[in-house]
């Protein structure tokens, strides 16, 4: 009976280890889409409606999914504490601070050095340094869903067999 | 000794060769190859002793010391 259920309590955590893995993935792809169409959104807010960064990023935080829009709304808070950081420096630390998101070391490098370029200059300039920003994310993203279509089921199926082998291997 | 022995082994081996396949599939040679090698590992720690007895008991039947 015991041995029932330790095998079980095995079989399941390592299938659940597994999908966390996978989910990881996932992720990433999509959190690196959501930024790409939020850098969008955000460069016709800045070139169109005008509207300060502050209300932008709490704008976008409201339509975005929840780990990106977290990010946004971080953002936006500490452009609105009033402790005189600048937009560059309150995306720096937002991306520092923010816990939880599933981008990878380069994704956060991309990001931060857009970042250095945020609202330190005409509509024109930032309206370039969009477009770098999105060519190398959308470099990124093509690498995520290469590694994803790669690495997503392997670590799926893998959690189980390996949960399989341990049953068997102690049984 | 037990027959159970069997059917761990055979278990282990259709294991080894799923993950195997799983492992090429996605492109991960060397990986596969590790994995078989524990394979093979495994299974010779279980049958060890027992190939260590046959070789015993053939001892003491054809009386080689």
């Amino acid at each position: 009976m015991l041995k029932i259920v330790g095998m079980v309590l095995v079989l399941i955590s390592s299938t659940l280890i597994g999908y966390m893995k996978s989910l990881k993935y996932t992720l990433r792809r999509q959190e690196l889409r959501s930024f790409l169409s939020n850098l969008n959104l955000l460069i016709t807010e800045i070139t169109y409606s005008q509207i300060t960064l502050s209300e932008a990023f709490n704008k976008l935080s409201e339509t975005s999914e929840p780990g990106v829009g977290r990010f946004f709304l971080l953002v936006s808070q500490i452009l609105n504490s009033n402790e005189g950081y600048t937009a560059s420096e309150a995306w720096e630390i937002a991306l520092d601070k923010v816990g939880n998101i599933n981008l990878s070391q380069d994704d956060i490098k991309i990001l931060k050095s857009f970042g250095k370029g945020l609202g330190n200059s005409d509509i024109y300039s930032q309206e370039k340094n969009f477009k770098l920003a999105s060519e190398l994310l959308k470099k990124q993203l093509l690498d995520a869903e290469e590694s994803s279509k790669k690495n997503e089921r392997l670590y799926k199926s893998l959690g189980i067999l390996i949960g399989v082998a341990v049953v068997i291997i102690f049984l | 000794m037990s027959i159970d022995i069997i059917f761990k082994i055979a278990a282990i081996g259709i294991l080894v060769t799923v993950l195997n396949q799983i492992l090429i599939r996605s492109g991960r040679e060397e990986q596969a190859m590790m994995v078989t090698l524990a394979g093979v590992v495994v299974v010779l720690m279980m049958v060890i002793t027992m190939i260590n007895n046959l070789f015993t008991a053939v001892k003491t039947i054809f009386q080689l010391y």
